[in-house]
Formats: structure tokens, sequence, C-alpha cells
């Protein structure tokens, strides 16, 4: 379980985020909603130590956190761009001692990707399936996703959707930030929604639609007022 | 393992390139032996200089004692810490250390000890004195009648009578300049100031007084009647119509009488080689080999033979005078005393190396 | 191990601007040498037809010339950039590698340790092949003109010797040589720092690369203040004594503040 604690963070003169505190499962989709600009990508640095927290704490099943067991992936490439796909996983495999290789031919072969192809070739929805790929491959027991489908084609969506759905995340913890959530609406356990770096709604997406017979857009639009 | 490639290649061009550097570097194998004839006891503390020169520039230091040979050419920052180190006679070191924070400083060494004497901008005159290891200090501020004076003027040196500290000083810059003597009277806290005599001349500096620090400074006898002194002479010059003074370096040797308070003449022109101030004698080299010895006490004065021949480099360390004559092997030193040869030393160049420098090199004992 | 890894890819990573830069280097050297040599033989020959030339050529000369000095000019400001850009350049864009390298799960040093020996790797690089160039074009230097039967006077070492921009790079002493080789280190540091620094604080304000110039000067600033008070009281191997342990001081503060920024405090 990642448990985030009372978490602050201020950027100049805007507190992006007040005070934020929920939990993400292993084995669940925990989905951090929010319209643009409300904290989300924020949060997910802040988990992985990329732009610290001014407070609060983030513990992985009870412990700091261990980049070996959470990966994040972020919603651009994090290598230079004229690395090719091949260039990149060689990265991997020199410091991510848990990155497995197969999993990634595995993964470069699911998605139709071309190990020779440098990543400024790449279209956007080619680079969000390298970038997933890479992420995966680290074989994380948490994968944090920024913005995973935001301006990519349909069918890259419909590749990875498809991912989610299979037994290669299987046991995976996943915190997903988005802003469009139709797409991934029916693989969601967990929604936090966020407003003005707060926590407005958190629930059990399940238990909405069951109970209440609500969609999450549904709570968006009661919550946002869109 | 591929990029390591790259690396090693990087290391490759690093180890040629330093292999390079390391064949420019220059790194003297000469070595050197001093070995004593006689009298061993004067060369215990003794040091011997030899100077390397080309016409092209370069250059090698060594120096030799009884017991090592030292190149003292081309030193790293740390063995030239250490170097300095030895040097510097750690008794002295917090008078030094005292004089040191002050803008302009002169000291002299007498029997009872170091005298330094220094100003601290123009605020105030310090005179400090080293007995044994305890460093006193006397502050003469603005208040004290003529210190300003003094501060504002250049100093040509000390010496020391009935206890106090005398400069000689030229006061203001300029034409025609006046040479005054100040007494330092650190009892009644009191400076009185004399003009000595002189026209058109001056004296620019006193034998014996240390203008900056030296680790080996020669005693001088406080007391003395005759204070040995450098003179200056102006001279009107006129050229292309216009006139101007000029100043010189007098020749001869001259001195400062304490009880005529003029200044003599102790030798007219002539060429000299050196001259040392030793307690209360003043010896000079002349040509020739003879010593002239004057006792400062008395102005009385005599010759005597030393040197035959007029080969080598001569120095003098207090009163000893060291005389080395170049031969095949490199040089024989002899050191005199009272006129007399008191001990006799060997270098010799112990290697290929030191044999190739031999014909330019030369020797000094200081 | 990896940080052997990570500095593989580092040098990699430099190598293209690396080649550039040595091959405008030598380059440069090279054209100019020849430009000096035609231009002297030309008066020489012209001197020799109107009288006896009593003129002598020396390396120094040809040292002394601006197109060289700029040349070393060039290769010292651009080690000063890269030791900044090493850094920026991993922030640029918005896919910055930097984010890859901070998420890598390794102590966070490896990737300060990695530029620093790279930078340093380089600069050695840049040093060697000044060496082995100067070497070649003495050789080229005394062959051509005596081929011409120009006289050359003085050598190689007097040459060096008087060059006030080449002297830091032949050292007296090997010990002299390592020294040097740790003050550059330690400027290195001091990019570091700042880089770190400024990129620590660049979200939450404006004026970080002001308040970096600040801290670090500060940290310059004290000892050297401290140090011109100390200066007049002692003697020179004491001195020295105070330099060694300022500038073991300035090492440990710059590498406990990178460490402090680059762990706890960067953000991406």
């Amino acid at each position: 379980m990642i448990e985030v604690l009372g978490v602050k963070k201020r950027y100049r003169k805007k507190q992006v985020i007040e005070e934020v505190s929920f939990t993400a499962q292993k084995g669940e989709i925990t989905c951090l909603i929010g319209l643009n600009g409300t904290g989300k990508s924020t949060i997910l640095k802040g988990i992985m130590g990329l732009t610290p927290f001014d407070q609060g704490t983030v513990l992985v099943d009870g412990k700091p956190i261990d980049l070996n067991r959470v990966a994040f992936v972020p919603d651009h490439s994090t290598f230079p761009i004229h690395f090719t796909i091949e260039q990149c996983e060689a990265f991997m495999r020199d410091f991510y001692p848990k990155f497995d290789p197969k999993l990634f031919a595995r993964l470069v072969d699911e998605f139709k990707l071309f190990p020779e192809d440098k990543l400024n070739e790449l279209s956007k929805g080619t680079l969000a399936k390298v970038n997933l790929a890479l992420g995966i491959a680290q074989d994380p027991d948490y994968l944090l996703l920024d913005e995973p489908f935001s301006g990519i084609d349909v069918f890259s969506k419909e590749q990875i959707v498809e991912l989610f759905s299979s037994d290669i995340m299987e046991d995976r913890g996943v915190l997903i930030t988005t802003h469009e959530i139709e797409d991934i609406e029916y693989l969601v356990d967990k929604a936090v929604m966020l407003n003005r770096g707060r926590i407005v709604r958190e629930f059990d997406v399940e238990d909405v639609r069951f109970i209440h017979g609500k969609s999450i857009v549904d709570v968006m639009r009661e919550e946002y007022g869109a | 393992m591929k990029r390591m490639w790259n690396v090693a290649a990087l290391g490759a061009v690093i180890v040629i390139g330093l292999g390079t550097f390391a064949f420019d570097m220059r790194d003297t194998k000469a070595e050197w032996d001093l070995a004593v004839t006689t009298n061993p006891e004067v060369w215990k503390d003794q040091t011997v200089n030899l100077y390397y020169n080309t016409e092209e520039g370069e250059k090698e230091r060594f120096e030799v004692t009884i017991d090592q040979s030292q190149v003292t050419t081309d030193l790293n920052y740390i063995e030239q810490a250490l170097a300095y180190d030895d040097e510097v006679d750690s008794s002295v070191r917090d008078f030094y250390r005292q004089l040191s924070g002050l803008s302009f400083v002169q000291s002299i060494q007498t029997p009872d000890g170091y005298i330094g004497i220094g100003q601290d901008g123009n605020k105030e005159i310090a005179v400090f004195r080293l007995n044994g290891q305890d460093v006193t200090k006397q502050i003469f501020g603005t208040d004290v009648n003529g210190a300003s004076e003094l501060m504002d003027s250049p100093w040509a040196g000390l010496f020391v009578r009935a206890g106090n500290v005398h400069v000689i000083y030229r006061d203001g810059y300029g034409e025609n300049p006046v040479t005054k003597i100040a007494m330092i009277d650190e009892g009644a806290k009191q400076i009185k100031i004399e003009t000595v005599k002189l026209q058109d001349e001056a004296i620019s500096s006193v034998t014996g007084t240390s203008w900056a620090f030296r680790p080996y400074v020669a005693t001088i006898d406080a007391d003395n009647r005759f204070i040995p002194v450098s003179m200056t002479e102006q001279t009107s010059v006129t050229e292309g119509g216009e006139t101007y003074l000029s100043e010189q370096e007098k020749a001869g040797l001259h001195a400062y009488d304490v009880e005529t308070k003029q200044v003599v003449e102790l030798m007219p022109d002539g060429d000299m080689w050196n001259a040392t101030v030793y307690e209360d004698q003043l010896i000079a080299l002349q040509e020739g080999g003879t010593e002239l010895v004057v006792d400062l006490k008395t102005g009385k004065q005599s010759t005597r033979q030393v040197i035959d021949g007029s080969v080598g480099t001569t120095s003098y360390v207090g009163d000893q005078l060291y005389h080395a004559r170049p031969t095949k092997e490199g040089a024989v030193i002899d050191v005199y005393q009272d006129g007399k040869a008191i001990s006799s030393a060997v270098v010799k160049a112990t290697n290929d190396e030191a044999k190739a420098l031999l014909p330019s090199t030369q020797f000094y004992v200081e | 191990m990896n940080l052997l890894k990570l500095l593989g890819w580092e040098v990699e990573r430099a190598t293209k601007p690396y080649l550039i830069l040595i091959t405008l280097l030598v380059v440069a050297q090279f054209a100019w040498l020849g430009f000096f040599l035609w231009s002297e033989t030309n008066m020489y020959e012209e001197i020799r037809r109107t009288g006896t030339p009593d003129y002598v050529l020396t390396f120094a000369n040809y040292l002394g010339g601006t197109p060289f000095i700029l040349s070393i000019g060039v290769a010292v400001a651009a080690m000063v950039f890269f030791s900044f850009w090493i850094w920026y350049r991993d922030f640029q864009g918005r896919g910055t590698f930097m984010m890859r390298l901070l998420l890598m799960p390794q102590k966070r040093m490896i990737v300060f340790g990695a530029k620093l020996v790279t930078m340093m790797l380089m600069i050695l690089g840049l040093f060697s092949v000044q060496w082995i160039a100067l070497k070649l074009q003495y050789i080229a230097f005394s062959s051509w003109l005596d081929s011409q039967m120009i006289p050359v006077g003085g050598s190689f070492e007097q040459a060096i010797r008087f060059d006030g921009a080449l002297s830091p790079m032949y050292p007296a002493s090997f010990v002299n040589f390592l020294i040097h080789q740790v003050l550059i280190v330690l400027v290195i540091l001091f990019i570091f720092a700042f880089v770190l620094i400024e990129r620590s604080l660049w979200q939450r304000t404006l004026w970080s690369p002001i308040i970096a110039i600040l801290m670090l000067g500060a940290l310059i600033a004290v000892p050297v203040t401290a140090f011109f008070f100390l200066e007049s009281r002692l003697f020179m191997d004491e001195m020295m004594v105070v330099v060694g342990l300022g500038l073991m001081g300035w090492m440990s503060v710059t590498v406990w503040l990178s460490r402090l920024y680059l762990t706890k405090k960067l953000s991406v």
C-alpha cells in the first residue's frame, strides 16, 4: 500500500497542494482525478522524490520509498530524444537491477515497437507505449502513471487499456492520473478527486456505481460543476 | 561494455599525454658531495649553494651540506614549505610574526638579541625586542614628539647605543635630502632627533640592517662608535639645456661616527668584492685578496693578505670568509678567519649529470 | 561498478562535442603554425636580401601569437561551459534525462561522481592533446626553420617556462601537477554546487541563481577575508598549511552542499 500522509507543496507564491492524504492499494488501480493544474502530477513526482514535498510523508508498505519497487511513467520521454529504444533499454538494464529484458521484449512485441527507432521519430502514442514498456519492465510492485492517455491516438489508447486488464499488470498496484477518465472508467477500483490542491472526494468506484448508480464522470460533474 | 571503450580510449590519450609531459619535466639527477679536509666543526651548519646558469636561461640550484646534496630548483609546493620550515628558526618566529603585521619594518641582531622597529600605517611606531623567547613591545603614538616625522620618512637603518635604538632616516622625499637620526628612548618614551651634517649627500642604508625577514643575520655589537653606512650623492646634470639632480651611490666605505656625529670615509673608492659587519668589526675584501679590517669601537684600520690570486667566488658568513675556487671535479672552498685559513673542504660532482653542469656552475657559501 | 557504467554513458554522450573541440583546437593551432612559419620565412628572406639578418626566432614567438592564446582560451572556456552544461543539458526540454537519473534505484551521488570524473577525464584529455600537439608543433617548427636555415633560439622548455598561459600546464614537478588538478576539481565542484542549488530552488523562486551565487559567494568570501587578515601574520610554511586546510574545507563543503541538494532538494 502507498500511503500519502499530509503532504504540502508550494511553488513560488502558489500553494499547489494544500494538504493531501490518501492511499493506493496493491493489486488495485487508483485514479487521481482532477482538472488540469490541480496538482496531480506534482503528487506523483513528490511520491517519487522528484520534486520533494514541503511537508508530509510517503510510505510504501510502511517504509520509505524503494525505487526498486516503485516505477514512474511520466507523460514524456525521460531519455534524450536522440536515443533509440535499444539505447533506452540498455540504460535501464545497466542501472535498474530488476529490469526484465524478457518482459520488455514481450511488451515491444505487443506494442509493435521497433528497437532501432529514435525517440524523436516516434508519434506521441508510440512514445507513450515506449515509456510504459520501460516502466513495466522494471517489474515494480507499484506503477505510477502520469496522464498516460493525454494526446495519443485511439489505437494506442486501446492497446494500453488492453494491457491493464492483462496478466502483466496482475498483482501490481497502479496509481494513475488522468483527466480523461472515460477510457479507463471500468478498470479503476478507487478514485481520488482533487480540486485546488485538496482532496474533495475519495471513493470506491464499485460502491458508487452499484449503490448510487453513478459513474465517475457523474461524480466529477457534481464536484467540478462541469 | 561498448561504452567503456570510450573511457578506455580517453584514458589511453591521457596516459600518452602524461608520458610526454613527464618526458618534458625537468628532473635533475645531478648529485654533489661535500668533503671536509680540515676542521669539520666549521661546516656543521654550513650550506654550499651551487648556481648553475646558462645563457639559454636554464637554471639549477643545489644546496650541499656535509650530510646531503639537495636540488632546490623546481621544488613542489609542499617541499618548498618544508624547506622554509627547516630554514626558519622557531625561536625568532614570534619576533618576526609581531613585526610582520606592520607596514614598514627593519631589524638588527645584537649580542642581546633581536631588535626590530616598525610602523603601523601612520598611526604608531613600535619597537620590539626579543629576549630569549619573550618579545616585548613598546609603542610610540603620534602624540610623541617626532614620531610623525619619523613615520613620514624613509629609514636607512638601525643601530643601538646606550641601550637605545637609533634610526637613521632621510627627512622628506625629493631634492636636497637631510639625513637625521632619531634616538628612541623607550624608558622616557621620547624621540630625540638630530641632524647629520652632510652636503649634497645622504645616508641610504646602514650595513647589517635587515629590511625583510631573513633567517640568518650577523650579530652587530651595540655601542660601536662607527656605524658602517652606504652613501648617495647628488650631482646636478645638464642635459639638452635642462638641469636636474641625479642621485647615485657613492663609492667607497663610509661610517657614521657616533661621537663626532659626522660621516667619515674609511676607504676611498676602489674595487671591493665583499664586506661584512660582524660584532665590532667591518671586514672588507679588496682587490688582490687583501682584507681591510676596521675596529668599529676605535676606528683603527688594518689590512691583511688572505687569498692568493683572484679566481673563484667569495662570501662572508659572520666573520668567516669563504673562498670557492673551481677545479676539474668541482670546487675547493677555503675558510678564513682573522686572516688565517681555518678550514678547507672540497665539493665534488659525484655523477655524470653533475659533471655536465660543472662549466657553468658557481659556488657560494651563504 | 555502477559509477563506471554511468561514466561510460556520460563519456559517450560527451564524445561528439568533445571531438569537435579537440579537432578545432588542433586544426587551429597547426593552421596558425603554418601561417606563422610561412610569413616569418618570407620576412626572413626579405631581410636576407637586403642585408645580414641578426634576427633569431624562438618557439615563444609562436606561442605568444594571438591565435595560439585564443585557442587555449577557447579550450578553457569550453571546459567551464561544459561543467555547467553537463548538468543543464539533463534538465533541458520536457524529456528531462535528469528525471531518469534521479529515478534510478542507485545512490544519487553516483550521478555526481560520474559527471565529476567525466569532466576531469575530459580536462586531462585536453591537457594530453595539448602536450602532444605542442611537442609536434615544436618539431615542425624547428625542423622547418632548420631546413630554411633560419636560426632558432631557445629550447622548448624555455619557451614553455616563460609563457604565462602554458606554465600552469607544465608544473615543475608531478606533485605540483596533482595539486593543480585538485584546484581544477575544486573549480568544477563549485560549478556543480551552483547548478544543484539553482536547480533545487528554481521552482520556488525566480531568484534561485542569485541565491546560489550568494551562498557560494559567501563560502568563498569568508575564508578569503580571513586569509587576508592572517596573511601578514603567518610565515610561508604556516600559510601553506592554512591554504591546504582551506582547500580541503572548500572541497568538503561543496561536496556536502551538492550531496544535500542532489539527494534532498533537487526538483525536476
